[in-house]
């Protein structure tokens, strides 16, 4: 082989990367080295601007518009690549290099079928002539893992859930049988039980192969599951590197301890020290967060609601029996319907966290609308406060929005960018007639407190915002009426593993501090460790299991439950200590 | 699928019936009727004397109420007849079916040429080499938009046919005469197609699955070619449909500007005078053209865009396709 001297296949030199805009250059990657050796998985870890995507980008020259490398090497078995010009790159790409790309649901051709575009690689690299190409195709996706390949080569990439995508994107990652595979982040889109299905099929196949590959990824618990060495990049610099078993247990940069610490379902690595006090009691447990996160926060509601729910208050809210039935288009069989929430009873106590955990399309979203009256039951009673609000119309139900207020997904989608922070604010306020102008400013310049932002960012718009702080601006926003209850749906899952711990952090100090009960709607287990009382499991429509997370995480009792425990990255290593979980606390 | 088809149809009958509703009422508002304006039209007007006015308004039955009037019309029309021209006294779906194909011809010359040059234009604008030519290509639509179509016309009968002697200025006689009106007709769609095309062509290349097809090792022009314009194309050509019915109403400009017979100069005529028989016939026949044309383009669409109607399986057209 024309391998470098030292044995590796790939070997970046002083990569230097800037994006320029508006004639400005501005340097996102300081001079990096990375080796990658064939057979061996390097792991690239960092948050969302760390430069690590565009280092993996600029590896296969794809890097986009504005984007250029300033210098540096980047050698391929001994060439560099850098130096070649875009035809000859070309032939490297999808040949020797292949892409395992971030998102399967907008990463395929959506008017074309699965089946051709895993044959374009072949084609155009030559490996199969029209003729044979659609049979090499199937025969991929068959490799891949897909089920009935030939039945899905001929569909489009929406007839395809998004486990299956990124299936087919591996298939035509390895259809030519690359020697390097750079995977960018390759199940940060998926459910924790499809992105461990998916990884182990690229670990099969590498195995198989003999693939070399560099894995971008966030999250240090994926990497020290998959990865042999681990690179930790910050501000665009590298500044950790070794092999994985080393980073984890003994971690000599600060960020790297940050990383570690803010990762939900390695908690266990870093909270060894405070594990010794959670074990004692939930109760205690909570106000401990409570100190750490709200410094000169009394403890004193905490203890009293949560012991005021152990006493047998009424709960705030109490779903019973909820059915939520959707129709589906007409066909020659006659109406049909599919049934999204099949017979769901839980309660919410006042104070209290209860949490829906769940894979996508296993109903939780739905219930939590229903919870919120957003959606009508097709069958079941909803309870707030021990009245029945289940029929609530009108005005009725408009003063009940007041009280239950919701915390969405995607803080880049959720805020309107027209709206000023304040304006975003004091919206719900201006829309109940609550208040003058003047004191609306000034609950808004409250609440910004409250959620820790700095009052200079009232008349800011969300695009100037990073995505932390605009998740704080909706948790804000939620919070302007006084709600009893506040629903979060998958508060987290679009922000870095750093920004989603300060978020929790935020989340139960207010809950401390306003006496809040949160309906918390997730698919990670591991997150709501850190913050539920209590933890439904949803499958199918149905609510399979109701614990605490200590009984949850120490003696799963349903099977759904023992899978999504074992989906949580970090634990093949040992790193996430199995059954050591309980009340996590988050701290800085 | 039998469902929808069923409800298009519904549909396509309440815009035949609401147009020929409000055409109709409009017409009765005008301040005068087509008998006096036929009378007038002679050259003596008191070789007319009242008594034969009241006779021939009897005769077209003008000389009822307005509703009997219109309810007796619609009654006609719903049986395919659409009455006899005021003017010429011919039957107005004869007026019609001589005039049609020589419009449709035009129409459809002018579609194709607009599809080819807006595509086209967006095409080599978006992925020329040089700056510079990407940039007068891009600024080509906007002023093309901007020429009054009878304007375009006069310049090219005068340049092209009088100047030059290339083409003919006039008449319905071949291909020859068809071009000159066909490339005037299709300015104002190509700059439409080529300004939504070239948009779309700029949204793709953020997309990601242009990144992957990159990273198949895929040419400029492959990605070019089978990502990126295959996906910009809907939404291009979802406004061509639309556009495609416009078509019609250019024609009466460029028809008039060519003197070539078609609907366009009919219908130019028949409003000049009055003729409301022949009015309400035009009407209903480019309501009609406007629903086929959309249908079609609503139909077709699933097959451009697979996404549209959920599973191949259940499209009749694409099961087809198969």
């Amino acid at each position: 082989m024309t391998d470098s001297p030292d044995g590796a296949l790939l070997a970046v030199r002083g990569l230097r990367v800037s994006y320029r805009s508006g004639g400005t250059a501005t340097d996102v990657v300081h001079g990096i080295d990375l080796d990658v050796r064939p057979g061996q998985v390097v792991a690239l870890v960092g948050e969302s601007g760390s430069g690590k995507s565009t280092t993996a980008h600029a590896v296969i020259g794809l890097l986009p518009a504005g984007g250029r490398i300033e210098g540096g090497a980047v050698r391929f078995a001994g060439v560099d690549l850098t130096a070649l010009p875009e035809a000859g790159l070309r032939g490297y790409r999808g040949r020797d290099i292949a892409l395992v790309p971030q998102d399967p649901t907008v990463s395929l051709n959506p008017v074309q079928r699965i089946g051709a575009q895993v044959a374009e690689v072949l084609l155009i690299h030559g490996l199969a002539s029209r003729r044979t190409a659609p049979a090499a195709a199937v025969a991929a996706l068959a490799q891949a893992g897909l089920p009935d390949p030939a039945l899905r080569a001929r569909q489009y990439p929406h007839e395809l859930s998004g486990g299956m995508r990124q299936r087919a994107l591996i298939a035509i990652a390895f259809a030519a049988e690359p020697r390097l595979l750079i995977a960018d982040e390759p199940t940060s889109a998926l459910d924790v039980t499809i992105q461990r299905r998916i990884l182990d099929q690229m670990e099969k196949m590498i195995g198989e192969h003999g693939t070399a590959v560099l894995l971008i990824t966030h999250d240090l618990a994926v990497a020290a599951d998959r990865a042999d060495e681990i690179v930790v990049m910050s501000g665009g610099a590298v500044v950790e590197r070794g092999p994985s078993r080393q980073i984890l247990r003994d971690p000599s940069h600060p960020y790297t301890r940050r990383l570690i610490a803010d990762a939900p379902s390695l908690a266990d690595v870093a909270d060894v020290a405070a594990q010794a006090v959670i074990a004692r009691s939930p109760t205690v447990a909570r106000s401990v967060a409570a100190t750490w996160s709200v410094a000169a926060e009394s403890v004193e509601p905490t203890g009293a609601s949560a012991a005021a729910a152990e006493a047998g208050t009424p709960p705030l809210l109490v779903a019973d029996g909820l059915v939520k039935d959707f129709p589906l288009p007409r066909t020659s069989g006659g109406p049909r319907s599919v049934r999204a929430v099949d017979d769901v009873s839980f309660t919410v106590g006042r104070g209290e966290t209860f949490a829906l955990v769940g894979e996508s399309g296993s109903g939780k979203s739905t219930t939590a609308r229903l919870a919120l009256r957003l959606l009508d039951p097709t069958a079941g009673r909803i309870h707030l406060d021990g009245v029945d609000v289940t029929d609530l119309r009108g005005a009725a139900l408009r003063r009940l929005r007041r009280r239950m207020q919701v915390v969405y997904q995607n803080p880049y989608a959720s805020l309107d960018p027209r709206f000023s922070v304040a304006e975003t604010i004091e919206e719900p306020l201006r829309l109940f007639g609550v208040g003058s102008r003047a004191t609306r400013r000034a609950r808004a310049r409250e609440l910004l407190s409250q959620v820790a932002l700095a009052e200079q960012l009232l008349e800011r718009r969300p695009a100037e915002l990073s995505g932390g702080q605009r998740q704080r601006v909706a948790i804000a926003r939620a919070l302007s009426l006084h709600p009893d209850l506040v629903v979060c749906d998958e508060p987290l899952s679009a922000l870095d593993v750093t920004v989603q711990a300060q978020i929790l952090d935020l989340l139960a100090g207010l809950q401390t501090e306003l006496g809040l009960s949160y309906l918390f709607i997730t698919h990670d287990l591991a997150v709501v460790r850190a913050i539920a009382d209590r933890i439904g499991v949803m499958r199918g429509g149905k609510l399979v299991e109701v614990a605490t997370p200590r009984e949850l995480f120490d003696n799963p009792r349903h099977e759904y439950t023992r899978e999504l425990l074992a989906a949580i990255p970090g634990r093949r290593t040992g790193f996430s200590r199995g059954q050591g979980g309980c009340q996590a606390p988050r701290r800085r | 699928m039998t469902r929808y088809l069923v409800r298009r149809f519904l549909q396509a009958l309440f815009v035949l019936w609401s147009a020929y509703t409000v055409c109709f009422a409009v017409l009765y508002l005008l301040p005068s009727d087509p008998v006096s304006l036929m009378v007038s039209a002679g050259s003596e007007q008191s070789m007319v004397d009242d008594a034969q006015v009241e006779a021939l308004r009897a005769q077209y039955g003008l000389d009822r109420p307005v509703t009997v009037q219109y309810v007796d019309h619609l009654w006609h029309a719903l049986r395919g007849d659409f009455g006899v021209s005021v003017q010429s006294g011919r039957d107005v779906t004869r007026v019609f079916l001589d005039v049609l194909p020589a419009t449709l011809e035009l129409a459809a010359a002018a579609f194709a040429l607009a599809l080819l040059l807006g595509l086209g234009l967006a095409y080599w604008g978006t992925y020329a080499r040089r700056s510079w030519i990407r940039q007068t290509l891009l600024s080509i639509p906007p002023f093309w938009a901007s020429l009054p179509t009878f304007w375009v016309g006069l310049m090219l009968v005068q340049l092209v046919s009088f100047r030059w002697g290339l083409l003919p200025a006039t008449g319905n006689e071949g291909t020859r005469s068809l071009l000159l009106p066909a490339v005037t007709l299709a300015l104002p769609t190509a700059a439409g197609i080529a300004q939504v095309f070239a948009r779309s062509l700029r949204a793709t290349e953020t997309e990601h699955y242009i990144t992957t097809a990159a990273a198949k090792g895929a040419s400029p022009r492959r990605v070019h070619l089978r990502h990126s314009a295959r996906n910009a194309a809907l939404p291009a050509l979802t406004l061509a449909g639309v556009w495609a019915g416009n078509l019609l109403a250019g024609s009466v400009v460029v028809e008039t500007v060519f003197s070539r017979t078609g609907v366009g100069r009919t219908t130019a005529t028949a409003v000049g005078t009055q003729d409301i028989p022949v009015v309400l016939g035009l009407v209903i026949l480019s309501s009609l053209l406007f629903t086929v044309v959309n249908l079609a383009v609503d139909l077709t669409y699933p097959l451009l865009d697979p996404r549209i109607l959920g599973s191949a399986a259940t499209h009749p057209l694409k099961a087809r396709a198969r």
